[in-house]
């Protein structure tokens, strides 16, 4: 596998095929298309087979298809809003194969997870929904134009910040889980968090939400599940995508240098808001505003952007963000509050916070470092639906290279994965009465794969709680692998029910 | 405090007709009136009851009584006669003739020593049947032998002469004044089998202030004793007295002359004295003292004031805070009238005119500023002229106190322990004993023919007598007081943590303290005042439970090992003291009264609740303050606050904070929260997996197999649970209703796979219970 090269991204497009009403209208319907470089020639070509696909799958089922398996790509589509759809073309991974003296690639076209790649375009639409809202309300509210020139903004930006090579557990298993990764507190410590979060909703009453982050691992959000992990994921990719630990001590010395575009322009745009917030992230200050009154070339520069945090949530926020070294605090006030642009108001929030949230700071520091010398002792990734918390355990004197057990994990969960989803709206057959059979006595899928170099990986699903165990024994049987999913079931679900 | 209303109240009037008895007192022992008429005595107590006690004839005209007192079984009374060197001692009249077999009647007579003759000045009954004689010259500790029918003396101490004493019955203490100077104070606390001689210690008066003692002669011609103060023409004792603040005792003396208005607190314990002074106003006199609920209350009759001082939680010992009052009201609470001995009537008081009440108010504020004023200078110059060897430890808070440690020189011959307390700023002498103290009966039409009674009362008379802790006593006019704090009044002032503090600390604030707190919620006042208020209230419930575990293991017998042991108030019995133990914290100025889950939950959270004080998301960030609170002091969180958040939960739409909360285990796993999840399910199916998991934790198949089977979980009933272990749970009601419940779920595959595994299970068992 060594010589495999990784899967990239091919292009994506979105398009809207009421948007043409005839065939001289055709490229009307395509709203973006990414990369731009491509002929017009092909991108309605791709437009169209999406179009026919999608159409065609609908004689065979009431669910539309969404996703094509080609030799050389990998399509994934997704219609977020009717008649609105985004597609995502990525080329499979491939190997070169010697025909004599020719030099052949060999495509691998089952190393892509739909799961995954379906959840980056899904991810990609709920982060343009937070700044943006609807592709149809800016079409109602200004233009095809308009919308276009908002599409021509975003993605663009978007796309470069996402790792399609399919090289970490990050951008494959844990896309496809959609989970949030807690951080996890002792409840004096959670509810000393809540104690500071209901104080600075009795200080600043426009505060109307909060949500703390250390480094990438959620502490506290006082919004529901969805809208958490919306925001999660916004944080976790775009804000602190580049964000490494403050455990090293390195952290912060090089600062990135990224100039922004159109520094000055009252317009929004995406790219400078998250640029300037990375930029900020990585600055060596301890205690700072990252949105709100930032200190930009020794000014202060009040910017604070503006969200909705779900679609089922119309409320629009203002979000401020605070760093107290690796602590992030996200403040959501009402629309228009007062006083967001006076320094004071800052300063307040500043004074009232900072001490709090550097000692909760320390104590998550040290807190962390015990919960890792718990989990030495196996290799998994777990997920519990109920909570979306995702959880990855390798131990780092693990005897498997990543690189060969991705493929093998990617497979494996796509295949976990794809089972709840596909039952309900399938045609009855006899596997579909099996699969609801199981579903509704909530019989656990289990799926056991071994890779060419000896490692095992288990999947195991029940209605909450999904996890994928890796062995790296050599010479194991089932009967040994079973003992060991016991003993790993008992020591992680010890306080939980297990189906 | 400057809206307050009055803080400190007379509570409870006794009258009485003096002109009736022939003898008239308080007995501060008993703490009853003692009225002697012909030969029956009156005991009138503090709750409006009367015993009538007999007297036998004695030989003895009522009015050659120079004193009387009753044993604390009342079944015996001591007698010193005028002009008679005797102290008697009689059984009282009983009506069982047998018991009168017993009755005894004694006279002691003190031996002659070194040719002095040793002059009864009083007695003390210590118990029921120990007494003590004070003599002229000694203190004689004696044992009533009841069937020598004689007393046997204890214990005995000579002295060269005294020239007066102070006795305090609660804890059995002595102090005597054994100089002509008035300088020297001995002391002795009297307990089980011993005499506890508390440190000699000086009065600090100044020589040109001395006292002197005045002997006259009597009409009989002999020898006769009073004690009159040079100065003044005070009784000492009214200037001294034995108070008990915060568990601790102090010799109180008020030191009044043209340079020195001082209250000074000799702090008596094994160890010599230690002083603290007070400065007391430099307007008015007649000071004297009583003590209200652990706060020194310093009455002026001269200008009608009256400061309460609180020596809450002090630094270094030394004393620390003051405290002042407003007017207080009298006679709100209704009157209990004793004519002969006879509850007569219950006469409800009133205030008087209110035109009349604001004119002395205003007159009383013109006082009090200038008083304040005079204070403020007084300390402005005093700091200045400040010696530089003086520790000041200055608050700039203009509403604290400040307080000085004075070294003071020892060539001043003064006590180099003292510590003298500046009253510097915005100190408020606003502290009317009412002046509107005029009490009016609105009904004396209806009692004018029952009873002859003056409609006024004059408060802060000359011939007011004031016992420990609380009573005023006035022989004149008849009648009796106690001091209480209006507690609401007390609440009504809390506009600060401080003030939230003090009234914490007093006793049985808890229901007022609990409306304050209401209050503060109802008026979504800053979560951190309401954070501040329940770390202080559980830090003392902490401390509480954790001594409360304490006394339960090493029981109370270890607290006897103390030299100088506070004794408890007579009617503490045991269930008092466990009732005590669970709501009251000690008399320690740094705790407070006890205000546990049950009460925050049934007085503050319900309350705020059912009558939509506050709405629910509010509350819930109350309650889960008090959560964080408690498990901060490493309290467990009991069900009901458990229940009520998990149900405010619901009812405001937050269920995925309510899962954060299960989540962070914020909730002591426990089957009624288990069970209230898994019946949530219909609302969020989250519920239920949240509730199994709790059951799991829990560990108990038992209780597990009945939430299931009450839930009709019947596939995790099959899944989860060996087949021993079924037959086990499966008992014949419980197989019914797994049936009714199988067959209810239609679900054919299902209830054939299970019959099938049943019948097998239980063909011995039920075999007429076939699926």
């Amino acid at each position: 596998m060594q010589d495999l090269n990784l899967s990239k991204f091919h292009s994506f497009f979105i398009y809207n095929s009421t948007f043409s009403k005839s065939e001289e209208t055709e490229t009307d319907k395509i709203i973006f298309y990414y990369p731009e470089t491509t002929t017009l020639k092909e991108q309605l070509q791709n437009v169209g087979l999406i179009e026919a696909l999608t159409a065609y799958s609908l004689s065979f089922s009431n669910k539309k298809c969404n996703s094509l398996h080609l030799e050389k790509n990998r399509y994934v589509f997704f219609e977020p809003e009717k008649d609105y759809w985004l597609v995502l073309i990525i080329s499979n991974p491939f190997t070169y194969k010697m025909k004599g003296n020719e030099k052949i690639q060999k495509f691998k076209f089952n190393l892509l997870s739909d799961q995954t790649l379906l959840q980056i375009l899904k991810n990609s639409y709920r982060i343009f929904y937070m700044f943006y809202q609807t592709f149809n309300d800016l079409v109602q509210k200004n233009s095809v134009l308009y919308l276009k020139s908002i599409l021509a903004q975003f993605f663009p930006f978007y796309l470069s910040n996402i790792d399609f090579s399919y090289s970490s557990i990050e951008n494959t298993v844990w896309t496809a889980l959609d989970g949030i990764q807690f951080c996890s507190v002792h409840k004096n410590l959670y509810l000393r968090i809540k104690c500071l979060m209901n104080q600075v909703k009795s200080n600043f009453p426009y505060v109307k939400n909060s949500m703390l982050l250390f480094e990438k691992n959620l502490v506290w959000s006082s919004f529901e599940t969805e809208e958490t992990r919306n925001l999660y994921h916004f944080m976790c990719s775009q804000v602190l995508g580049q964000y490494k630990s403050t455990k090293s001590k390195e952290f912060g010395k090089e600062k990135p240098t990224v100039k922004l575009e159109n520094k000055e322009s009252t317009v929004f745009s995406y790219q400078n808001l998250i640029l300037g917030i990375q930029n900020l992230v990585a600055d060596i200050k301890e205690e700072h505003f990252l949105t709100g009154a930032t200190l930009i070339e020794n000014k202060v520069v009040i910017k604070i952007p503006t969200i909705f945090v779900s679609e089922s949530n119309t409320q629009k926020y203002q979000l401020i963000i605070y760093k107290s070294r690796n602590l992030f605090l996200l403040l959501f006030l009402e629309n228009e509050a007062p006083n967001l642009n006076e320094i004071s108001f800052y300063q307040k929030l500043s004074t009232l916070i900072r001490k709090e949230m550097q000692s909760i700071c320390e104590l998550l520091n040290n807190g962390q470092d015990e919960d890792e010398k718990i989990d030495q002792v196996f290799n998994y990734i777990y997920f519990n639906s109920i909570n979306l918390s995702v959880k990855q355990c390798l131990n780092e004197k693990r005897n498997f290279s990543l690189t060969d057990v991705i493929p093998q994990l990617v497979a494996v969960s796509d295949e976990l994965l794809r089972k709840k989803s596909q039952i309900p709206d399938e045609i009855d057959n006899p596997k579909t009465q099996y699969l609801r059979f199981i579903i509704e006595r909530e019989i656990p899928f289990e799926i056991i794969s071994q890779s060419k170099k000896s490692v095992w990986i288990v999947g195991k699903k029940t209605s909450n709680h999904v996890f994928f165990l890796i062995f790296d024994q050599k010479n194991v049987n089932l009967n040994s692998i079973e003992e060991e999913m016991e003993k790993f079931s008992s020591a992680l679900f010890k306080d939980y029910f297990f189906d | 405090m400057e809206n307050s209303e009055f803080l400190v109240e007379l509570m409870n009037p006794i009258h009485f007709i003096p002109s009736e008895y022939d003898f008239v007192f308080f007995d501060e022992t008993l703490q009853e009136i003692i009225l002697l008429s012909k030969n029956i005595i009156y005991c009138v107590s503090l709750d409006h009851k009367i015993t009538e006690i007999k007297i036998p004839k004695i030989g003895i005209e009522n009015q050659n009584i120079s004193q009387i007192k009753l044993s604390p079984n009342k079944k015996f009374f001591a007698i010193i006669q005028k002009n008679d060197p005797r102290f008697y001692i009689f059984s009282v009249k009983n009506e069982n003739e047998n018991e009168n077999e017993n009755s005894i009647q004694i006279k002691y007579l003190p031996k002659k020593y070194k040719d002095k003759h040793f002059v009864p000045i009083s007695f003390e009954w210590l118990d029921s049947n120990e007494i003590l004689f004070i003599t002229t010259f000694s203190l004689e500790h004696h044992h009533l032998d009841l069937k020598k029918k004689t007393v046997q003396k204890i214990g005995a101490y000579s002295f060269v002469f005294i020239h007066c004493y102070l006795y305090q019955p609660q804890h059995k203490i002595i102090l005597l004044c054994t100089d002509l100077n008035y300088i020297n104070i001995r002391g002795f606390q009297f307990r089980i089998n011993e005499i506890i001689q508390i440190p000699k210690f000086q009065l600090d008066i100044p020589v040109k202030e001395m006292y002197s003692k005045i002997k006259t002669n009597s009409n009989q011609g002999k020898e006769s004793i009073e004690y009159k103060i040079r100065s003044n023409q005070n009784n000492i004792t009214k200037s001294i007295s034995i108070i008990q603040l915060y568990n601790k005792l102090y010799c109180t003396h008020i030191m009044i002359d043209e340079s020195i208005r001082e209250l000074r607190l000799y702090r008596l314990s094994k160890h010599t004295p230690h002083r603290d002074v007070l400065r007391l106003p430099k307007i008015g006199s007649g000071f004297s003292v009583n003590v209200v609920d652990n706060l020194l209350l310093i009455h002026n009759s001269e200008i009608q004031l009256s400061i309460l001082y609180d020596f809450g939680p002090h630094k270094n010992g030394n004393l620390s805070f003051a405290f002042s009052i407003k007017p207080f009201v009298p006679f709100e609470e209704k009157i209990f009238i004793v004519e002969n001995g006879i509850n007569l009537k219950k006469i409800l008081g009133n205030n008087e005119n209110q035109n009349q009440n604001q004119n002395q108010n205003e007159n009383q504020n013109q006082i009090q500023n200038q008083i304040q004023n005079q204070i403020q200078n007084e300390n402005e110059n005093e700091n200045q002229n400040q010696n530089e060897n003086q520790n000041q430890i200055q608050n700039q808070n203009q509403n604290q106190i400040q307080y000085q440690n004075q070294n003071q020189n020892q060539n001043q011959n003064q006590n180099e322990n003292e510590n003298q307390i500046q009253i510097q700023n915005q100190f408020k002498y606003e502290n009317q004993i009412q002046n509107q103290n005029q009490f009016k009966n609105e009904n004396q039409n209806q009692f004018k023919n029952i009873i002859q009674f003056k409609n006024t009362i004059d408060l802060y008379k000359p011939e007011w007598k004031h016992y420990q802790p609380n009573f005023v006593f006035d022989p004149k006019d008849g009648f009796l007081f106690h001091f209480e704090l209006d507690l609401k009044s007390v609440a009504l002032c809390v506009e600060n943590l401080s003030q939230f503090e003090f009234l914490l600390r007093r006793s049985n604030c808890k229901n007022v303290a609990l409306d304050v707190i209401k209050e503060i919620i109802a008026q979504y006042k800053n979560i951190s005042i309401i954070n501040w208020i329940f770390d202080l209230l559980n830090k003392n419930y902490s401390l509480a439970l954790s001594k409360a575990t304490e006394t339960s293991l090493t029981g109370l017998s270890s607290q006897k090992s103390q030299i100088f042991q506070l004794q408890n108030p007579k009617n503490w019995n045991q269930q008092n003291i466990k009732r005590i133990q669970k709501t009251v914290s000690p008399n320690n100025p740094k705790s407070f009264v006890v205000i546990d889950q049950e009460d925050i939950y049934y007085e503050v959270f319900e309350k705020l609740h059912k009558n939509k004080i506050v709405d629910e998301k509010f509350l819930i960030v109350v309650i889960t303050e008090y959560i964080r609170s408690l498990t901060s002091y490493n309290i467990e969180v009991s069900l009901m606050i458990c229940n009520r958040l998990i149900d405010l939960f619901v009812i405001s739409n937050q269920l995925h904070k309510l899962f954060q909360f299960i989540q962070h285990r914020v909730f002591k796993d426990s089957f009624e929260i288990a069970n209230k999840l898994i019946g949530m399910q219909a609302i969020d199916p989250k519920c239920r997996n949240f509730g199994i998991d709790i059951l799991k934790r829990l560990d108990n198949k038992q209780e597990m197999f009945d939430i299931f089977l009450s839930y009709g979980m019947l596939n995790q009933i099959m899944k989860h649970f060996t087949q021993d272990e079924l037959v086990v749970f499966f008992d014949e009601d419980k197989l019914k209703i797994f049936k009714s419940k199988l067959l209810k779920s239609n679900n054919d595959l299902q209830i054939f796979t299970i019959s099938k595994v049943f019948s097998e299970l239980f063909k011995e068992k039920y075999d007429n219970l076939k699926i």
